[in-house]
């Protein structure tokens, strides 16, 4: 509780001190993709955004502590998903139901707040507070990759996952939310599924084939687990003509 | 002397002349493969239409089509891990048949249906580090993919139920304790009748 109490006095502070040099944004989703952009930073600092409040100081510390949950989710992420699909034969795939879930240790979360660095705090319509804080306790090291942009200026990752030694890649994408924050977790979640689809720890798959009446049916039920180390999103991309939000993940191989 | 010159010409000539010939027996052409080029400007890779095997590692292909890429992938693996889980029970029950048989236990009603059991929780055991190779989209937008499972991860798998099943056929400490005490019993009748 008083370390709970210590991290709100802090994003106070921090507010206190930034807001006399805060922007507004009046942008649309690309352009605040574009201050959420970390790739010219060293890969030890973090972004963070709140999305709207009803006060500054609430959206501070929102984004403070979306940032520190990016460094939790970096350390370590645990991946969970059931998948049950059914296929007859007479009128082929009828259902392809899936249930996820991501969990993080967040015990220390309130240590990572004190110890974090804010490099800057932005106010953007859309998202909010954007708060950029570098965590010195881990080492600065240099970004895996950079995002390279086709004739039409759609990243290339979009077609084809990049290729770095020692690292998997997941890309993830999300319908357009009414809140901005909403849009880009759901697409990173969509991304970090999506290195559990690739690369799975543990599955389970279970099989049943059956015939009534001359008609097959199919279900098949799925269950897989993985935990991901280094999870960071590299990149994101907005595609303005199917509202659709994309992510680009990355782990530890 | 212009004999020898002669022979010596003629030697060489046939020497020439064998150097020359070919004794390479050319192959058939193999019939050529149109090239079919996917959504993405790839062209189809071998691995869609012709099985891989290597002793190491074991592969299956997925496909997937769905409303969009995101779900098609998860489909195509989800499909591929199957195909995995199914080719591990298989490999299982002949596994186990195979010891049975050996065993010489085929006729043991007891031991046949712990082997039932056995090679049932082995076939759906979770398959461990399953992993994507390689993704392919073709020309309609549907997902293909190539996943792996290392052997190594299937045998270690096996190890529990292997002695599980070793177990169920080789006879408890209370039944050899009971069969010694059945033999001291017989021995003491037989000097009690000497």
């Amino acid at each position: 509780m008083a370390a709970k109490s210590g991290h709100v006095l802090l994003s106070l502070l921090i507010l206190l001190a930034f807001s006399s040099c805060a922007t507004v944004g009046r942008g649309g989703g690309s352009d605040v993709l574009a201050s959420l952009d970390v790739s010219k930073y060293p890969g030890n600092v973090y972004v963070g955004i709140s999305g709207p409040y009803s006060t500054k100081e609430r959206m501070v510390e929102e984004a403070i502590l979306s940032a520190a949950k990016s460094i939790h989710l970096n350390q370590a992420i645990a991946l969970d998903s059931r998948l049950v699909t059914s296929y007859h034969s007479s009128v082929g795939l009828t259902s392809f139901a899936v249930d996820e879930a991501a969990y993080f240790d967040d015990t220390a979360m309130a240590q990572t707040i004190e110890a974090l660095k804010v490099l800057s705090v932005q106010f953007d319509e859309q998202a909010g507070a954007v708060v950029l804080v570098a965590y010195p306790e881990q080492k600065e090291q240099k970004r895996i990759y950079q995002s390279i942009y086709d004739d039409q200026g759609r990243p290339t990752w979009l077609k084809t996952y990049p290729k770095v030694e020692g690292y998997r890649f997941g890309i993830g994408s999300a319908k357009r939310y009414y809140f901005l924050n909403d849009s880009l977790e759901a697409a990173d979640f969509a991304a970090a599924q999506n290195l559990l689809d690739l690369k799975t720890d543990h599955a389970l798959s279970v099989e049943k084939v059956s015939t009534h009446d001359e008609v097959m049916q199919r279900d098949l039920y799925q269950a897989q687990r993985g935990l991901l180390s280094g999870f960071t999103i590299l990149a994101r991309y907005y595609d303005k003509e199917t509202q659709t939000y994309w992510s680009l993940a990355s782990c530890y191989e | 002397m212009k004999t020898k010159y002669a022979v010596i010409a003629l030697v060489l000539l046939a020497l020439i002349l064998t150097g020359c010939a070919s004794t390479k027996v050319q192959d058939a052409p193999a019939p050529a493969r149109p090239v079919i080029i996917g959504a993405e400007g790839i062209p189809q890779p071998e691995w869609v239409y012709k099985t891989i095997s290597t002793q190491d590692v074991h592969f299956e292909t997925g496909y997937g089509k769905m409303s969009d890429k995101q779900n098609s992938i998860k489909r195509a693996t989800v499909e591929a891990k199957n195909k995995i889980a199914a080719w591990v029970s298989t490999t299982v029950k002949e596994v186990v048949v195979t010891y049975v048989n050996d065993a010489g236990s085929g006729d043991n009603r007891q031991a046949l249906d712990a082997m039932e059991v056995i090679s049932q929780q082995v076939a759906e055991a979770t398959l461990s580090g399953v992993t994507t190779e390689e993704i392919w989209v073709d020309a309609e937008g549907a997902v293909w993919v190539l996943c792996s499972i290392p052997m190594a991860n299937i045998e270690k798998n096996f190890e529990p139920a292997a002695d599980a099943v070793a177990e169920a056929f080789v006879e408890s400490d209370a039944a050899a304790a009971a069969n010694a005490k059945m033999k001291d019993a017989f021995a003491n009748l037989l000097k009690g009748a000497m």
